[in-house]
């Protein structure tokens, strides 16, 4: 946005600004409430507005011919050459601008349902500065001043691997969580690789689900991509950590040897590393293994997690019947593709 | 105990009760829950299970919409909990006003006082485990995220209270099936009532496999939804005869919705919470309402307005509002927010719900909707928002941004709160609705409804507290009419 300021020159005045599109010279006023003309301090009000222009311009349009510091002036009920304060001036307007209002004398601009006044105050703006007048501009994520918006505790994922769908700890596929210690405002937008997504607010933090082709184009782009969030009404920024893409690994045609893994008993019918929503699950870690691999518990197969770039295989068990009885229970990795399996450990249901 | 019927019974089983309620939502388990222990023997007939039904069952609620877009069949939860599995935990009671016989508004007015619903209200409060029961928000929030709402601005500030939310089939399924009176039958539809015109003597069940039963019982409630309740009534029409509380053709008239709609933007103080939020006590939300003195002289419906943050505009700016003499109470910064209004729909006899030709799997003619708004509704919404622009602008407040004026063709954007009101609306008399204010069907004696269909004015409170606090005093009623 253009921000120029305009003052007016009095007796008073000494530094120079600029020069006004009226002829006048504008200068800083200190702060004495001098009496002006009425004119002049119309002017020196206009002249400061700021982000009037397309009202003005729509006034002037609307208005042709029509000169807008006159029509203002008769309609404060004020001589040109008048003598009176700003703050006078100001009273003056407040009530002009109230009464506007109350008998409908207003001027519609894009449904902005300006009071008449103001209108004529926005046209004098922009027949005293022109092509100067002061425009708005939209708020801006790229030019947008850092600040800080939230305090971020964790969130998840961290990363991901290209070919592969996003997938965090306790939170659906496609969806980036933060746990917060306060709770953003949901106008809020979370701003990956330049896309704006809208977020969901809980009392523990925020979530956002990147739509598919976002997460092929971070597939396309393997690094670390900067996680930001973004208040658009306050137009600031913060920076809230990195996305790493890793490149997608190459095929795995067997399995490397289990690392760890666990829970490795547990008591019959009862649920063990109990998640969110009341699953069971495992996690074995294992450093390499085929895409199409899945875990079975004692021959059943249970809902797999492949994170290949982590090497870590995690499962989902909502079916609570297959650990109902007590006894040792196979887990092993078994590769849909080949029939290859690979032994992890033997689960005791006591 | 809660048991699949077809498991529960041989097809063709003929079965009695004392009492049998149809629907297992809200109004369904709270009635069962208030009349349990009372001696009566209850059946409960829940048409889904206990999880979201397959696509068979589902289109079961498919229907023909005429009128206005509406998503019939989404709008529906077949399964033990009814609509409480989709509810999104909003409470509030209806207004004083909403229940008065408003001479602007045709088709308004209670035959119950609000007064008479309190009591049920408070302990509604706490089925659906809200936690504060103060609606005056005044007391819960800072001064500075409202809006200053005085007496000369025409508009109050109110309040919406939140539900964890309570979805009564989970939070209710364990205690339910421990009531040794109280048989929950799933998956058992009702596709028919056998009566007498005066009296419902059976209810005959169906489901997706064929099987078949019949529930006799003394007395019957139709705890279904808005949609549901004409469905069934209208369903009992035999040869020439009309069908149950339609002596004068009202079953299924007045469709009410809280219909949305976002007619712009303001441009006021920043920092306003009209949004979900803790509170100082509770959670809560405050909205922006129309004063009654101001619906009066304006022959306005009840509404509430939300305001949500949204970026600047570049038309008429923060900045420019900041200009010395405009928005003197406006002294630091202002925000732009989107305007939403929940509005109170007219009742309005040619939104309804009807019969199609179609029938369903079970041999049930599919439902007909034909959702209407009526033109004073779009009428009211245009001068509201007039004196909404009138009150900022002459109060030093802020501006509107009236961007999407109504008309006929905005109407096709209405969206609903998915809240299905009016369509067996309670009235004293027989030729002015469906049910009497103890909610028993008009002309019958044994035949009940516990549901927002019997509303004859809606407010813009979303229905599913009302509901409960109607089923407590329909329970209430019941408990003293057996003894």
């Amino acid at each position: 946005m253009k921000r120029r300021r305009f003052l007016y020159l009095t007796a008073g005045g000494v530094a120079a600004a600029g020069a006004g599109a009226a002829g006048g010279l504008w200068l800083f006023c200190p702060g004495r409430d001098e009496p002006l003309t009425a004119r002049r301090q119309l002017h020196k009000l206009a002249a400061d507005m700021q982000g009037s222009a397309r009202a003005g311009r729509a006034w002037l349009a609307a208005n042709s011919g029509k000169e807008p510091g006159g029509a203002l002036l008769q309609s404060l009920g004020l001589q040109p050459d008048k003598l009176l304060t700003f703050r006078e001036l100001l009273t003056g307007l407040e009530a002009r601008v109230a009464g506007d209002f109350e008998q409908d004398r207003l001027f519609v601009h894009e449904g902005w349902q300006l009071s008449e006044t103001e209108a004529r105050l926005a046209a004098l703006h922009v027949a005293l500065l022109g092509p100067d007048a002061s425009e708005a501009s939209e708020p801006d994520f790229e030019s947008a001043p850092e600040g800080s918006l939230v305090d971020v505790e964790r969130f998840t994922p961290q990363s991901m691997e290209a070919g592969q769908t996003l997938q965090g700890d306790g939170v659906p596929e496609g969806v980036i969580w933060f746990g917060t210690a306060g709770v953003p405002a949901p106008r809020m937008r979370l701003v990956i690789r330049g896309r704006q997504l809208t977020i969901n607010t809980t009392e523990r933090g925020f979530s956002s689900r990147l739509p598919e082709a976002l997460i092929g184009e971070l597939g396309d782009n393997p690094g670390d991509h900067e996680l930001w969030l973004y208040d658009p009404v306050e137009n600031r920024k913060q920076k809230l950590g990195a996305l790493a893409v890793r490149e997608a690994a190459h095929k795995q045609d067997g399995f490397c040897a289990v690392d760890r893994w666990g829970p490795e008993s547990a008591a019959a019918g009862e649920t063990f590393n109990t998640q969110p929503d009341g699953a069971s699950a495992f996690w074995i870690r294992v450093p390499c293994f085929p895409d199409s691999t899945v875990v079975t518990f004692g021959g059943v197969e249970v809902p797999t997690t492949l994170r290949p770039g982590d090497g870590l295989i995690t499962t989902h068990i909502t079916d609570h019947s297959i650990y109902a009885e007590p006894g040792e229970y196979p887990v092993e990795l078994v590769d849909r593709e080949s029939g290859a399996r690979q032994m992890v450990g033997t689960f005791v249901v006591r | 105990m809660i048991e699949d019927i077809r498991e529960a019974l041989e097809d063709g089983a003929r079965v009695d009760f004392d009492l049998v309620i149809i629907g297992g939502g809200p109004a369904g388990i709270t009635l069962a829950r208030e009349l349990a222990g009372t001696g009566q023997r209850i059946a409960l007939l829940e048409a889904g299970g206990l999880t979201h039904p397959d696509a068979e069952q589902l289109s079961l609620y498919e229907g023909q919409s005429t009128g206005l877009p509406y998503p019939i069949a989404a709008s529906r939860q077949r399964f033990f909990g009814g609509t409480s599995n989709h509810w999104g935990g909003w409470c509030r009671p209806l207004d004083e006003v909403d229940f008065s016989n408003r001479s602007w508004m045709p088709g308004s007015g209670w035959p119950i006082e609000r007064s008479q619903l309190m009591p049920f209200y408070r302990r509604a409060h706490d089925i659906v485990e809200v936690p504060s029961r103060d609606y005056d928000i005044s007391d819960d929030v800072d001064e500075d995220v409202i809006l200053p709402a005085d007496r000369s601005s025409e508009f109050r500030n109110a309040g919406f209270r939140f539900s964890p939310p309570t979805r009564f089939g989970q939070r209710y399924r364990d205690e339910l099936r421990g009531l040794e009176d109280l048989s929950v039958f799933l998956n058992a539809t009702v596709t028919d009532l056998e009566h007498d015109q005066r009296r419902v003597t059976a209810a005959r069940v169906q489901t997706l496999d064929g099987r078949n039963y019949e529930f006799r019982a003394g007395r019957f409630v139709l705890a279904t939804g808005g949609l549901e309740v004409p469905r069934l009534l209208l369903h009992t029409a035999k040869n020439d005869a009309p069908a149950l509380g339609n002596s004068s053709g009202l079953v299924g008239r007045y469709f009410m919705e809280h219909f949305g709609y976002t007619p712009g933007y303001l441009l006021t103080r920043a920092g306003l919470k009209y949004h979900r939020h803790p509170g100082r006590d509770a959670p809560l939300m405050p909205v922006l309402t129309p004063s009654v003195d101001l619906m009066r002289r304006l022959e306005l419906n009840n509404c509430c307005l939300l305001f949500t943050a949204v970026e600047p505009d570049v038309d008429w700016p923060p900045e420019a509002l900041a200009t010395p003499g405009l928005a003197p109470r406006v002294p630091s910064g202002a925000w732009r927010y989107r305007i939403t209004m929940i509005n109170e729909p007219t009742p309005n006899a040619d939104s309804r719900v009807s019969l199609g030709e179609e029938r369903d799997a079970l041999g049930m003619r599919k439902l007909k909707l034909h959702w209407a708004i009526a033109d004073r509704d779009l009428k009211g919404i245009d001068r509201l928002v007039g004196r909404l622009s009138r009150w900022l602008g002459r109060s030093g407040l802020g501006r509107m941004q009236y961007s999407r004026p109504v008309s006929p063709e905005t109407t096709r954007s209405f969206t609903g709160g998915m809240h299905h009101m009016g369509t067996a609306r309670m009235s004293r008399a027989p030729e002015d609705g469906v049910v009497d204010p103890d909610c028993r069907v008009h002309g019958t004696d044994n035949l009940y409804v516990a549901s927002s269909a019997v509303f004859p004015a809606s407010g813009y409170s979303n229905p599913t507290l009302t509901i409960v606090a109607l089923s407590l005093r329909l329970a209430h009623h019941l408990k003293g009419a057996q003894a």
